[in-house]
């Protein structure tokens, strides 16, 4: 990709707007739900439902992230190789803990 | 010599080199950051909620999070838009996007900063009874007085150690000392040094000498050498030194093994010989949260906090804001028996939340915990680090060690749930500050690039930009999971 023409720029810049309001709009949608207590989902206090929503949103803004601002959503074959090889390894090494279920450390939390 | 492939397209990867670059470092951070929130979950779901250790709900300063959520995505969006700049050949403009890059680089780290002063300064004092008092802890005769206190009159240690505790320990100036043979010391490590060479060597030559004199004996007799007739080369190390007048010792709970009226024994086996100084083992603390979490119920009105926290008004305070929430809480499950006990345990109040109800209560007002969030609100930490010039009146409470069972700033080795938030605030912080210097490199020096090569230099803030996302991208997880839930 060489010099951008100015359509071209009004475009990137459209979108890049597009998604920095969509992530205000997420942040405020998050803190909200953590502290609004009308808006306190599920059981009182902090529930299952609240950390779903909270990941949710979290994932939805990181996606957007990562598709417009990073160029994600027109990329070259190699880097979604990379990223889908990444990703595959990553998600494995989120449940690896699940081994230490089956030997947990006796009272590792009770020093003090 | 050239580099290849910087600005145009490699025909097997359609791409310029330091994109596939970035993106496999990418790769190995998306690695690095999933193992520690792999190690977070590992650790969250290993709590005993309301049993052992909690996890710690609402004890961050969410203003402080949310703002930084705030100044991160913005920089995201200036990075993007600096690099349309330079696509669009602009010089001036990308270097103005660029320093509101560098600007919100520093307000984050200025605010992370402020949040971590904050734990640094915002203590625990567990009692004997497992209750748990938080705030501020007071200085006493100009020392922090979660640390001991000690009138010293002389020092015992090894000659052939460094780094000597019972000095380190010494508040103010070093006294001067006498040594046993009557000698004036003012600098003890130095002199420990040289005596410790001295006395060596003398003992490396007495024996010396008494060897060859045995070697002599034992020709003119025709035996073999009795080395039982040679002295021993051991030096004796421990020495005592007299000062000329006490001194005063400050000790924190790193410093010392144990302490009694009379001495003060170090970790490096160092001790002080002295007196305690009057109440020289007594926290004082300015209470800003009460938590109550892993006090049995029926056992909290009796807690040994309240002997301490006098105040009649913050304990009744304290236990109405709790039967609000219970309140709410047999609303919310239908009956009492049906509240889950982690439920019924949750009860870490702030005490400007008891003033406020007390407040919203004389005015006939209906109290802020009437949603049953307010129970178990938490500090802000921010909130901690000022609190001593806050309008609200917290109690100062002066707490001997024998009640203690626990004392601490909010610092990584606080619990558990600190520790992961240091480690990975920590670690993305870092990346804060190697993405701003990078970019803010290409604001100050890139401009000769700029007019040489002007795609290369789009491609550079491309890459730089690709990173900083990246960082942008792991706080959009930190900030719910560290601070909101």
């Amino acid at each position: 990709m060489s010099e951008f023409t100015p359509a071209e720029s009004r475009k990137h810049v459209k979108a890049y707007m597009a998604v920095f309001l969509a992530l205000i709009v997420g942040t405020f949608v998050t803190v909200a739900v953590a502290m609004i207590p009308w808006l306190d989902l599920g059981e009182p206090g902090k529930s299952f439902l609240d950390y779903s929503v909270g990941l949710l949103i979290a994932i939805v803004k990181a996606s957007l992230v990562a598709l417009i601002f990073m160029h994600l959503n027109h990329e070259k074959g190699m880097i979604y190789k990379i990223m889908l090889f990444t990703m595959c390894f990553a998600f494995v090494m989120m449940f690896l803990i699940v081994f230490s279920w089956w030997n947990p450390i006796q009272e590792a939390f009770t020093s003090h | 010599m050239q580099i290849p492939y910087e600005v145009t397209a490699r025909r097997d990867t359609g791409l310029y080199n330091a994109k596939i670059g970035i993106w496999l470092f990418l790769a190995s951070e998306v690695m690095l950051f999933g193992g520690l929130f792999s190690a977070y979950v590992f650790l969250r779901i290993g709590i005993t909620p309301g049993v052992d250790n909690p996890w710690p709900s609402e004890v961050q300063n969410i203003p402080i999070g949310f703002v930084n959520t705030l100044v991160l995505i913005a920089s995201s969006v200036f990075v993007v838009l600096a690099w349309v700049q330079l696509k669009m050949r602009n010089w001036f403009r990308f270097q103005l996007w660029m320093a509101a890059v560098i600007l919100c680089a520093l307000t984050f780290l200025g605010l992370k900063s402020v949040e971590y002063y904050g734990k640094f300064h915002h203590h625990g004092l567990k009692f004997t009874d497992n209750s748990l008092a938080e705030g501020i802890v007071q200085e006493v005769d100009g020392i922090m007085s979660d640390k001991i206190r000690f009138e010293g009159k002389s020092i015992t240690f090894d000659i052939s150690a460094k780094n000597l505790y019972c000095l380190k320990a010494v508040h103010g100036d070093l006294p001067v000392f006498k040594a046993p043979d009557g000698a004036e010391v003012t600098d003890p490590a130095s002199w420990a040094a040289k005596k410790y060479a001295a006395d060596v060597n003398a003992a490396k030559k007495a024996y010396k000498e008494a060897l060859a004199e045995e070697k002599k004996l034992a020709k003119e007799e025709g035996r073999e050498i009795d080395e039982s007739k040679l002295p021993s080369m051991d030096v004796d190390t421990v020495v005592t030194l007299e000062a000329a007048e006490p001194f005063l010792i400050a000790s924190g709970e790193r410093m010392h093994t144990n302490y009694t009226d009379k001495t003060i024994t170090f970790r490096d086996g160092s001790k002080v010989t002295g007196s305690l100084a009057p109440n020289g083992d007594t926290v004082v603390l300015e209470v800003h949260e009460i938590d109550m979490q892993r006090v049995p119920l029926d056992e909290q009105k009796e807690s040994m906090i309240w002997s301490y926290v006098a105040d009649e008004g913050v304990k009744k305070g304290f236990f109405d804001l709790q039967n609000k929430y219970k309140q709410h809480l047999i609303d919310y499950y239908g009956s009492e028996e049906k509240v889950p006990l982690k439920q019924k345990q949750n009860h870490r109040i702030n005490i400007h939340h008891v003033h406020a109800h007390h407040e919203h209560a004389e005015h006939g007002a209906e109290g802020e915990a009437a949603h049953g969030e307010a129970a178990h609100h938490g500090d802000p930490e921010g909130d901690g680090a000022g609190g001593a010039e806050s309008s609200y009146d917290y109690p100062v409470i002066e707490v001997p060690r024998s009640d203690i069972k626990f004392i601490g700033n909010h610092g990584p080795r606080y619990n558990t749930y600190y520790a992961i938030y240091f480690t990975m605030t920590g670690l993305h912080g870092l990346h804060v500050i190697g993405g701003a210097l990078v970019l803010g490199y290409f604001m100050l020096f890139g401009k000769k690039l700029f007019l040489r090569n002007p795609e290369h230099m789009a491609n550079r803030v491309e890459v730089g930009g690709l990173f900083w996302h990246f960082v942008d991208l792991v706080w959009i997880f930190l900030f719910p999971v560290m601070y909101l839930f």
